[in-house]
């Protein structure tokens, strides 16, 4: 075989297939791989091809040739059994790879050389399946044009055998898919790019997630240092200023009894700021484990909690049967207590009436606490849950306007939302919605 | 009223820090029935070298109870603490750990290295004095304090 290779080194048609001796060994290969079958085929290619058109003498051939060429793809076929003497490419050829009919068939390993390096060994173990078991080839192949640009076939190939088994022709048609395969491999560019740039985006995210869960705890862990050590200095002006009041109250004049008032009463809702802080950060920092939690007897527990302003005020709390939602037991009971508190603390003229209510919903439960206070105009309806917001003067309504912070920030740690539905005079509605049961996806 | 053997005074080693803290435990432990006599030290090295009558110390008095805050500069009250429950000639003196924290690993901790009580200082002054008299009453009336003379270890 490699003998008939070196032959065709020297023949006058090929003159450039020095510089392709892979090209003819890997065809080589191909013809060897098939056995004695091919043989006439390799020993044709020794031979001076001859480029046979249809015979355009008959007229019905002459209407199948029409037929042939005007099929928008390369049609090709080439006798196997008498050397390498009959060939035929439809017209197309020149069309999309450059080359003439004659062009193409005058030289019999052309059209190998014009298929893609990279692409030959693949080709190579195609036909060779081909050739033996006698299964159409259908592959993809990219071959190179005239002008080197890379044009993609899809090729369909049979070879037809004689009644004896010999192989005989092998026939097929190629389709020029360029555009396609174009189209395609912009689409791949373009689908990898959105999915490295949702890989990017994500992992942006994932930072900035993790670097803000980073700043909670430390704001959380500051506040709380912050607080408790903010206590210390101003235990010294509280104990020092009432221990002043109580030996010397009265021996100095009526200014300094009322400034010593000022600073005892300051240095008062400081400490109670300070306490609130501490107890807001906490939410965070001490929070323990949401568990199934029932909230019948956590609206209990907060009830009978507030049960002394309950009495004082003369109010009636009631309550649906409620349901048990995954929460920290500890910070539902606050919840509760601080909403059914302020609904006490906020009344109107009216005798104090709380209900407590629930509703289903696909993921959450929610839960209304409705009262016939004040109410709270509806401007103010998200201040409400700012920390030491307060929207009454101190001797109205006393506090430092942190109990409604709180709520948000349980809600929130419980993975809900909170909001007030409210018009002055008409009552408060507090709604906010609690998970059903556990996310699956944590 | 006196329980005391020779009914001498009550040493009480304070290890405070915050001068305005030790001037309000002076205040609230100033009785007319029992005569209290406090010493007042800065830092848990100062307590150590009281107790052990180094340097300037060594004419000081063994304390009947000893005061101890937990955040003080250099040792900290836990240390300190620590130091004196592991000194065979230390750890009878009762410690009462006063301080501000009620955090539950503070309170623990205490406990651990074998406090003989703990008390978290309130805010309130009244409140304040309240719990420094009722240390005074405790351990200075209720409770028989370990008696001087016999050798440690002795049954």
């Amino acid at each position: 075989m490699l003998q008939k290779v070196t032959g065709l080194e020297s023949s006058e048609h090929l003159p450039s297939l020095t510089e392709a001796e892979d090209v003819l060994q890997g065809l080589a290969d191909v013809y060897s791989s098939v056995g004695t079958a091919m043989q006439p085929f390799a020993t044709g290619l020794l031979n001076k091809p001859v480029a046979l058109a249809l015979d355009q003498s008959s007229a019905v051939v002459a209407r199948y040739k029409t037929l042939i060429e005007q099929i928008p793809a390369v049609v090709f076929m080439a006798l196997l059994d008498k050397g390498i003497g009959e060939a035929y490419v439809s017209p197309q050829i020149e069309a999309i790879l450059g080359f003439s009919q004659e062009e193409w068939l005058n030289d019999p390993v052309r059209w190998y050389r014009q298929v893609h390096p990279d692409d030959r060994g693949r080709w190579n173990v195609e036909a060779s399946e081909m050739f033996l078991s006698g299964k159409p080839l259908r592959s993809v192949y990219r071959v190179l044009a005239r002008d080197g640009k890379v044009v993609s076939f899809h090729c369909e190939a049979k070879m037809v055998r004689h009644d004896d088994g010999q192989p005989w022709f092998i026939h097929g048609v190629a389709f020029d898919i360029t555009e396609l395969k174009t189209a395609e491999e912009k689409l791949k560019k373009a689908h990898d790019e959105l999915e490295l740039r949702v890989r990017e985006r994500t992992a942006e995210l994932a930072r900035a997630n993790d670097h803000l869960a980073k700043s909670n705890a430390e704001l959380e862990q500051f506040a709380y240092v912050a607080s408790h050590d903010l206590q210390e200095p101003l235990r010294m002006i509280t104990s020092f200023t009432q221990l002043l009041v109580k030996r010397y109250r009265g021996q100095f004049d009526v200014d300094a009894d009322e400034f010593i008032d000022y600073i005892a009463d300051g240095a008062k809702r400081m400490s109670s700021l300070i306490n609130d802080l501490l107890e807001y950060s906490r939410v965070g920092t001490r929070g323990r484990a949401l568990v199934p939690t029932d909230c019948s007897a956590v609206f209990e527990v907060a009830r009978n909690n507030l049960r002394v302003a309950i009495e004082e005020s003369e109010a009636t709390i009631t309550s649906d049967p409620l349901p048990t939602v995954m929460g920290d037991e500890t910070q539902l009971v606050q919840l509760f207590q601080n909403l059914l508190g302020n609904a006490i603390k906020f009344r109107g003229d009216r005798p104090v009436k709380v209900h407590v209510s629930v509703e289903q919903q696909q993921r959450n439960w929610l839960f209304r606490v409705s009262d016939n206070g004040i109410g709270i105009e509806p401007q103010y309806a998200e201040r409400v849950f700012v920390i030491f917001q307060r929207l009454h003067n101190r001797a109205t309504y006393p506090g430092t306007g942190i109990g409604l912070a709180i709520c948000k920030k349980i809600v929130e740690r419980h993975g809900g939302r909170i909001w007030v539905e409210s018009q002055p005079g008409a009552g408060a509605t507090f709604c906010f919605l609690l998970q059903r049961r556990e996310q699956r996806n944590r | 009223m006196c329980d005391l053997p020779d009914c001498r005074s009550i040493e009480v080693l304070l290890v405070e820090d915050n001068p305005g803290d030790v001037r309000l435990i002076k205040e609230a432990l100033n009785d007319a029935k029992i005569h209290v006599h406090i010493t007042a030290v800065h830092d848990g090295a100062e307590a150590l070298a009281l107790l052990r009558r180094e340097g300037d110390y060594s004419t000081a008095t063994t304390p009947d109870l000893i005061l101890l805050d937990l955040n003080l500069p250099r040792m900290s009250g836990h240390e300190v603490l620590a130091v004196i429950k592991q000194d065979e000639h230390l750890r009878r003196i009762p410690v009462v750990v006063v301080s501000s924290s009620k955090a539950d690993r503070d309170i623990a901790t205490a406990y651990d290295l074998h406090a003989n009580c703990f008390v978290t200082k309130p805010v309130d002054l009244d409140q304040f004095f309240e719990v420094v008299q009722a240390i005074r009453e405790f351990w200075f009336v209720v409770v028989k304090l370990p008696p001087e003379q016999i050798a440690d270890g002795a049954t």
